[in-house]
């Protein structure tokens, strides 16, 4: 547990250090570090699947991320925003740590897993039928593709929207308008 | 290969070692994808792997050379057809409720309805390995080609910008 | 004690959305809060002690149900993971856009040139 600890507080100065430096390209390679830690607890908290899932796709968001940097001439940034900003913030982060007192007041420790606590969640059948209804040794595997489906459909949904959109605000503008710009500047 | 012209992309040593990388980042993603049922991974990993053995290619060998392995057009048909075999697979387990499942199609059936087993999960692992690798390779070819250029005092984004 | 820690981290990722002025921060805050929601989720279901939902030699199901963590989590957290990849794509294509209109990635100049 003293590892998960030490990993945290490791996840939480990588934080700081993103968020606070002003060289761009540092804070970037300080997330892709922050994402590689929570590849490592995820390891340890007995989720193999997410550990390979989170890893490449911290790869491929230090990808993106320098994609969109490298070439621009603004790498640094000075100051903050004013003070109303300020005290917004630490107003909403006073009502996320007197939540999150609340909220673990209510926890158990760490190491007892829901479906110990209640009665009938469905984990517990899963885990129990789901090798021999699906036929698929690895119980993950089983209930994204086997039991719940269609969240695999609704995340192919989300991810073509999101290439969609994001080729729909890089497009190019068309000739057309770019002709009828040219006209309507020389009719002024 | 020492009197070649300086094409574009990285250098020789780059050249090289991705030419040999390439192979094994893809066949790994596959790995992955096709084995997700027995060990972790899944079919989002090895999509994103796969995609990562094009960026890789793409990085070292210049865009011209990334456009031409896999342009705009042969990426958004494959992630396409990857959709539409995750929808088709999905409602064909709906309308006739046991078509996937060993024994249903008579005995001793062999081939490739063998590999599927209990039922339909490779197919799914499959497309949405192809979906999402596709989908990957197009985000990355768009960003890897816009650049912002000043041009007569307004800036502008090109696209694909020449050497 | 470990929620703790992650609630700090989410708070930080707050922080840095609210304030900075630079917007590759601010997508970069974003993808703060998003991790440490993640780990909150994968931490509920763990079991101290416990192995990886994954059936491996000589176990049978019942052992597997008695000893593994909740396979639950793990599942919405992979689809989560993959969302927030989709998010990050669209924010960053925003941000070349605001780049290429406004010439700078601060958004108090962005507030006073408009048009």
């Amino acid at each position: 547990m003293s590892l998960l600890v030490i990993l945290l507080v490791l996840m939480i100065i990588g934080a700081i250090i993103a968020i606070e430096t002003t060289n761009l390209l540092s804070s970037i390679v300080c997330v892709g570090a922050v994402g590689f830690l929570i590849s490592i607890a995820f390891l340890f908290l007995g989720a193999p699947d997410l550990a390979i899932t989170q890893l490449v796709v911290e790869a491929l968001c230090l990808i993106i991320l320098i994609r969109a940097t490298i070439n621009r001439d603004l790498t640094s940034v000075t100051g903050d925003r004013e003070f109303f900003g300020l005290t917004v913030t630490v107003a909403m982060v006073l009502v996320l740590a007197i939540a999150g007192i609340k909220m673990f007041g209510e926890f158990p420790a760490l190491g007892q897993p829901v479906m110990d606590r209640m009665a009938n969640t469905p984990s517990a059948a899963y885990l129990a039928h789901g090798t021999e209804q699906t036929g698929a040794k690895n119980v993950v595997t089983a209930l994204m593709l086997g039991y719940r489906n269609y969240d695999a459909l609704g995340q192919v949904a989300i991810l073509f929207c999101s290439v969609i959109g994001a080729l729909a605000i890089l497009r190019r503008p068309a000739r057309k308008d770019q002709k009828e710009k040219d006209a309507e500047a020389d009719a002024i | 290969m020492i009197d070649s012209p300086h094409r574009e992309g990285m250098d020789l040593v780059a050249k090289s070692v991705t030419g040999w990388l390439k192979g094994f980042i893809f066949l790994f993603g596959v790995y992955l994808v096709i084995n997700s049922h027995a060990t972790p991974g899944g079919g989002f990993a090895g999509g994103i792997i796969i995609a990562c053995a094009f960026i890789l290619f793409t990085l070292a060998e210049g865009q011209h050379a990334g456009m031409k392995l896999l342009s705009k057009n042969v990426a958004a048909k494959l992630a396409s057809a990857g959709a539409l075999i995750f929808l088709g697979a999905v409602i064909a387990v709906i309308c006739w409720k046991d078509v996937f499942v060993k024994d249903s199609l008579g005995a001793g059936r062999t081939g490739i309805l063998y590999f599927l087993g209990e039922n339909a999960m490779p197919i799914y692992d499959i497309a949405l390995a192809l979906v999402v690798s596709m989908l990957l390779f197009t985000i990355f070819s768009i960003t890897a080609a816009v650049h912002v250029t000043v041009k007569d005092g307004q800036r502008k984004m090109v696209h694909r910008r020449r050497r | 004690m470990v929620y703790a820690l992650c609630l700090v981290l989410i708070a930080i990722g707050l922080y840095g959305v609210v304030v900075k002025k630079n917007v590759v921060k601010i997508v970069i805050s974003m993808a703060i809060i998003e991790y440490g929601i993640n780990v909150l989720l994968v931490l509920i279901g763990y079991r101290s002690g416990g192995c990886a939902p994954i059936l491996q030699q000589g176990m049978t199901a019942a052992t597997l149900a008695a000893h593994a963590v909740d396979p639950l989590p793990q599942a919405l957290v992979l689809t989560t993971i993959m969302i927030n990849l989709g998010m990050l794509i669209l924010m960053v294509a925003i941000c070349i856009r605001l780049y290429e209109r406004y010439g700078t990635f601060d958004i108090t100049e962005m507030r006073r040139l408009k048009g």
